[in-house]
């Protein structure tokens, strides 16, 4: 393969750039007849906040189509149809690690695994991933992994001590997006012959990892692995640089974010969230990514919002009473969903909007932070998938329903022929049936 | 327990100079000090028994109410309105109900602060957080910070590009250099009843550059008083009188001489003291300040 | 106060866990002791390069008119070192992405640089693509770049690029740009590739490997010219040869920036960089506190291994250090000069002595408004006496009261911590530990009183009691577990592992040899590079 290759360049450089690029446009222009044949491919959202909510007030009262808005909900108001909440689900996998247990439970189907030094990971690729992994052939970036508090580290496994870090700086997920590689839709200029001696350059890399292996024991072998997936992913994408990008409607170069430096200390939260949604809507619109996860706070985030008296963790675990500081960080945060959702609703494709095509799930690392319980665990959906999910009501679980269930809702909802979801007590074969068709 | 100082391996250098230095502070049962190099460099160190403080906030004290305000009765007497010593201007008295205080310029900055009162505070704080007012406030000879029967004070210039912190204020605990081109002023035998010290009288030498002016305003009959609190900073004010015909000859001398024009009738006007063929020539004024505790360095070669 | 309901489960789990931990852990399971030379040594794994390694070996190999931009993946830590979770690590697609714009960028600036370019390509290339010229070149930056010589095969494959890519672009050093890119982003270089040679059973390492392994842990680079010569002659599998290297390398003045490294993995000084305190609270916090505290700490433990060669316990009780005049300021002492740092010996009424007074330790164990008994508490334990604490248990309220009338200080509002039996069983490891350091706040400077009301900083550590910082120093310095604890985190550090089961002997030997060193730090490092944990390799993981 990287012979063949090596023999293009030469062609590639005489000039005869867009004609040889084509055969393998081609080979991937076959792969997108999967997508959904409504003309706009579905993408997976994911959006998560560190530290939980307050179950009293974020269940709401009534069920069904009909449901009124909890406290905690009230900032989605306007987007309230575009909404499905879960209730009463409970992650099977134990809780042994307070505030890790829940998220791996729920987006990996296992419980952590624990390392010979103390430290824990995950046991296998997390819910975006596993998407990303059927689904991100396609695009120029498999997945986009964005950080909304500054150095956030976010969930996105590919397995165990893999994490794919979120950018959480503006500025720099501007340049990586819309920065000098942008090419506008149906922009036919022809590609830099530089992208060509890259893709060379990569193969090498890859020729590489590959004489290394066979010198590896069991366990290295399956990290190199990863190592030359991630090479092999970014020579795609070098690949697709080459090729004409496609025409979308909505699809526009931004302008570049102000920067967004903190007041008195604190981050601006909410600014700095609605700059990161503001850029990946368009990076959707624009289909460079169809797995994209947005992570506005870590697990144990102890970021001090605007009116706090201390960080958000340990708000949770010292503010006295009925906790209203966590209530007000609790709503901030929804009301920063609400932006987000706005966006995806209010950006048009065709006849529809991108929230159509997106499935979109909120969660969070606990139900109620103070005492980090896994049940009652919040879960709130969005958009319908191209159809593949229903939406717009509150279903409440009386039988605590295991979160596993929801997952292979979503996975199928992404076309993942997936039997099954989770390990052990979270094994799950069956979706939630109130989200499927 | 928290203020100590270091004299330093340099007690050689010290004595002799007018100035005593103890050696390192040593408890009977800490464990033995390490063979390091002296703390400080040269002849650098710290006067023993001394606590500083430097004021990092400044401003001209008003009135709090129509005839009270804080200040001291420098010419010793309690003049009423009208009275001709006092060039028809009556004294004052303080919030405590003290009669006789002696402060025109309360009543002058009370008018004159709604006007300029922001512009004269900014300037004067930029001029601290810059460095170039640093008054230094000393007590020396103390035993005991909270009452001491005989305490020297003295008030000169410390040298610095000062740390200003999160309060926008210089942060507590920075050391500075002692000034030894600008004058001292001295109080000796002072004393600190339950926290509280009155000195003077005394020559008070404050030295204040703001934009081009570089002057050091003399304030004859000065006395100074400090609420000191437990960690050692000093809050409080001064007072004394301004020579009025020469703080203007020496202010129209500089860039400020428009401004000084202007309010040169309104100085006259409210002189108070030491009347001359019948035209009060000085006038009695006061500043309030916030101060924080400090370390002043001298420098033993600089000193005779 | 309120408590929630405690499920049994949670009880009895918190009661067993914390007591299976109590200090008199040993490091050796009993039983037969095998000799050192026979002790199974732990899995070799590749380690990747952390982010500091990358920018020290990048630098190396091209010089400092080169800017290295930062990689956009982060270091993990195991057993709280990076270079312990550096064998768990590899790269996501976006690292892999910002590797290879490291990569083109620090090649674009080592052509544009004569110097670079003239050390980087010695020959003079006859032509665009001079093939000859180009693998010399190759060949020499290879060995450097990716610690060992490089094979035929690879140096064909990169001669390739690097004449492929001139012809495209028209120039030598432009095209040669990209080879140098495929050398920065090959997995030889940012992995170590630390194997065994022979048979297994041999427990050899490869010359080479042996020559990184020494040249990462003591300069925390990769090795230079002279000891990738000593590999290729093969001195390194003798221990003269082996002994010979590392003396040289202990003493250059590079070994400072290795073992920099080390305190700063094992007391987490680098996160220092990113500290956010309140600062309506602190009028003192601004964003160089968190650096300068750092380069304090790091000048103190340094000058106590390298200048004095003292007794390394003593780094709990010393009353010297650094100090800069917002450092000095911060503690209300006198600044020694009028900027920089400078060493000096704080007199007993300072109030500080040792690490646990340090503005770095106290300001990274607490909250961001206020001081922390258990983080501090747990700092001590965890790091300093390397007795692990479990997590909290679930489904428990975990909240102390606020301040009030009848609870002032801290120590009175943890109090639930210490009357609650499931919570005191971990708890009373830790919290007293911590109370005893409450006269320094969150930023650490000293008080008096909290919340007006005086500071009681008296407390028992496993049987010693203390009264203040000082005292607890001193308990901490004499604690059985202190030097033990250097010696295993240092070895972890060392070797890129946790010890293996059978290894707690030879963790054993280190102790004793360093006790017999009068605790001195600097020959237990060569004492490290000597031990069959260091030289013998395993298995590949």
């Amino acid at each position: 393969m990287s012979l063949h290759r090596r023999a293009v360049l030469r062609g590639l450089l005489g000039g005869a750039a867009v004609s040889i690029a084509l055969p393998l446009f081609e080979s991937l222009a076959g792969r997108k007849a999967r997508a959904s044949s409504g003309g706009a491919p579905k993408r997976y959202v994911q959006f998560f906040w560190g530290n939980g909510i307050q179950p009293q007030r974020w269940v709401p009262a009534t069920e069904g189509a009909d449901w009124a808005l909890s406290e905690q909900l009230a900032p989605l108001a306007a987007v309230q149809g575009a909404l499905t909440l879960i209730t009463g689900t409970e992650v099977k996998t134990g809780n042994g690690s307070a505030h890790f247990s829940g998220p791996a439970g729920f987006l990996t189907g296992q419980a952590p695994l624990t390392k010979p030094g103390g430290d824990e990971t995950v046991g296998g690729p997390s819910l975006d991933q596993r998407i990303a992994a059927a689904v991100g052939g396609d695009t120029l970036f498999r997945s986009l992994e964005v950080g909304v508090q500054p150095g956030v580290r976010g969930l996105s496994f590919n397995g165990p001590d893999s994490v794919n870090p979120a950018e959480s700086d503006p500025a720099a997920l501007f340049e990586r997006l819309f920065g000098p590689t942008f090419r506008v839709p149906g922009d036919d200029a022809p590609p830099d012959p530089r992208l060509a001696l890259r893709r060379s350059v990569l193969d090498s890399v890859m020729a590489d990892a590959r004489a290394l292996d066979r010198r590896l024991g069991s366990v290295d072998r399956a990290r190199l692995d990863q190592h030359l997936t991630a090479v092999r992913d970014l020579e795609l994408r070098v690949a697709r640089l080459q090729s004409v990008p496609v025409r979308r409607d909505a699809c526009v170069r931004p302008e570049p974010p102000q920067a967004l430096d903190p007041i008195d200390g604190r981050p601006q939260m909410a600014e700095r969230a609605r700059v990161m949604a503001d850029l990946c809507t368009m990076a959707l619109a624009c289909d460079q990514t169809r797995v994209l996860s947005v992570w506005y706070s870590d697990p144990l985030s102890d970021v001090l919002y605007p009116d706090a008296s201390a960080g958000h963790h340990q708000l949770t675990h010292d503010e006295p009473g009925d906790q209203p500081q966590i209530n007000a960080i609790i709503q901030g945060v929804m009301t920063s969903l609400a932006y987000f959702v706005g966006a995806l609703q209010a950006t048009r494709e065709g006849e529809a909007s991108l929230l159509d095509s997106v499935a979109l799930l909120a969660t969070t690392d606990v139900s109620e932070g103070r005492t980090h319980q896994i049940d009652e665990y919040p879960i709130l959906l969005a958009g319908k998938a191209c159809g593949a999910l229903r939406s717009g009501f509150h279903y409440r679980s009386r039988t605590k329903e295991s979160t596993s269930h929801v997952a292979l809702s979503l996975l199928r909802a992404l076309d993942l022929p997936a039997a099954d979801y989770g390990v052990d007590a979270a094994l799950v074969d069956t979706g939630l049936s109130v989200l499927e068709p | 327990m928290r203020r100590w100082l270091v004299g330093g391996a340099l007690t050689a250098l010290s004595l002799g100079c007018g100035e005593s230095a103890a050696p390192l502070d040593t408890q009977p049962d800490a464990a033995p000090a390490p063979d390091a190099a002296p703390y400080f460099e040269g002849g650098r160190y710290v006067l023993a028994g001394s606590h500083a403080n430097v004021v990092r906030r400044l401003g001209f004290i008003s009135l709090d109410s129509p005839g009270v305000a804080k200040g001291f009765d420098l010419d010793g007497r309690t003049s009423p309105m009208g009275e001709r010593e006092s060039c028809g201007h009556g004294d004052l008295t303080d919030p405590q109900g003290r009669a006789g205080v002696d402060n025109q310029l309360a009543n002058i900055w009370s008018s004159l602060a709604p006007l300029v009162g922001p512009q004269v505070q900014a300037l004067l704080q930029n001029a601290i957080n810059e460095g170039r007012v640093l008054i230094m406030l000393e007590l020396a000879g103390v035993d005991d910070l909270k009452n001491d029967d005989d305490v020297t004070l003295r008030v000169y210039r410390g040298l610095l590009r000062p740390e200003v912190g999160t309060r926008g204020l210089i942060t507590p605990d920075q050391t500075f250099d002692f000034d030894y081109a600008s004058p001292v002023s001295m109080v000796e035998g002072a004393r600190i009843v339950d926290g509280v010290l009155e000195a003077g009288p005394t020559i008070l030498q404050i030295p204040i550059i703001i934009l081009d002016l570089d002057i050091v305003a003399q304030l004859h009959f000065g006395r100074v008083h400090l609420d000191i609190a437990d960690d050692g900073t000093f809050t409080g004010y001064m007072g004394g009188a301004l020579n009025v015909p020469e703080v203007i000859g020496a202010l129209l001398n500089t860039g400020a001489s428009a401004e000084t024009r202007l309010v040169k009738p309104l100085f006259e006007n409210n002189a108070d003291m030491v009347p001359v063929d019948g035209q009060c020539t000085f006038m009695s004024m006061g500043m309030e300040f916030e101060a924080t505790t400090a370390f002043v360095v001298r420098d033993a070669t600089q000193e005779e | 106060m309120r408590h929630r309901l405690l499920t049994t489960l949670s009880l009895c789990a918190a009661l067993t866990a914390c007591e299976e931990r109590r200090p008199t852990e040993q490091f050796a399971a009993p039983g037969a002791t095998p000799a050192p030379e026979d002790v199974e040594p732990g899995p070799v794994s590749m380690r990747r390069l952390t982010r500091v390694q990358y920018q020290r070996v990048v630098a190396d190999l091209f010089g400092p008119a080169v800017v290295v931009p930062p990689l956009a993946e982060p270091d993990v830590a195991q057993g709280g070192l990076l270079s312990v979770g550096a064998a768990d690590t590899t790269f996501s697609p976006r690292g892999v992405a910002s590797l290879e714009d490291a990569a083109y960028a620090v090649a674009a600036q080592a052509m544009a640089d004569p110097e670079a370019r003239a050390a980087t390509v010695p020959c003079r290339p006859a032509g665009i693509a001079d093939a000859a010229c180009a693998r010399t070149a190759l060949e020499a930056l290879g060995l450097r770049a990716w610690r060992r010589p490089l094979t035929g095969e690879e140096l064909d494959r990169l001669t390739g690029i690097a004449a492929q890519s001139a012809e495209a672009l028209g120039d030598f050093f432009a095209g040669f740009e990209y080879a140098i890119a495929a050398l920065l982003q090959s997995p030889h270089f940012v992995f170590r590739i630390e194997l065994g040679a022979g048979a297994v059973s041999e427990r050899r390492f490869d010359d080479f490997a042996l020559a990184s392994r020494l040249s990462f842990f003591v300069w925390n680079t990769a090795p230079d010219q002279a000891l990738l010569e000593a590999a290729a002659s093969g001195d390194l599998s003798t221990e003269a040869g082996l002994r010979v290297q590392a003396e040289r390398l202990l003493a250059s003045p590079r070994a400072r920036e290795g073992l920099g490294n080390y305190f700063s993995e094992q007391l987490s000084l680098y996160k220092l960089d990113a500290l956010a305190k309140d600062p309506t609270l602190f009028e003192h916090f601004d964003t160089e506190l968190g650096p300068d505290a750092r380069e304090e700490t790091l000048r103190f433990l340094l000058n106590t291994v390298f200048d004095a060669d003292a007794d390394f316990r003593d780094v709990m009780t010393s009353r010297e250090s650094f100090l800069n005049p917002r450092l000095a300021s911060l503690y209300a002492v006198p600044a020694p000069t009028l900027d920089g740092f400078r060493q000096v010996a704080l007199p007993a009424s300072a109030e500080r002595a040792g690490l646990l007074s340090h503005a770095s330790v106290l300001n990274l164990n607490a909250h961001q408004t206020s001081s922390s008994a258990t983080l501090r508490g747990k700092f001590v334990r965890t790091v300093l006496l390397c007795q692990p604490i479990p997590p909290p248990p679930v489904n428990v309220d975990t909240s102390i009261p606020e301040p009030s009338a009848t609870a002032r200080t801290l120590r009175e509002r943890v109090k639930v911590h210490l009357e609650s039996p499931a919570c005191a069983s971990c708890h009373s490891l830790l919290d007293p530990i911590g109370l005893g350091l409450e006269n320094y706040d969150a930023v650490g400077r000293w008080r008096d009183r909290d919340n007006d009301a005086p500071i009681d900083a008296t407390g028992d550590l496993d049987g010693v009691r203390f009264d203040g910082p000082i005292e607890l120093g001193q308990a901490i310095r004499d604690h059985e577990a202190f030097a033990p604890c250097v010696v295993r985190t240092l070895a972890r550090y060392a070797t890129g592992r946790v010890e293996a089961p059978g290894e707690h002997v030879l963790l054993d030997d280190l102790s004793a040899r360093f006790a017999a060193l009068d605790y001195r730090l600097q020959p237990l490092l060569l004492e490290v590079i000597m031990s069959p944990m260091f030289r013998n390799a395993g298995a590949p993981r």
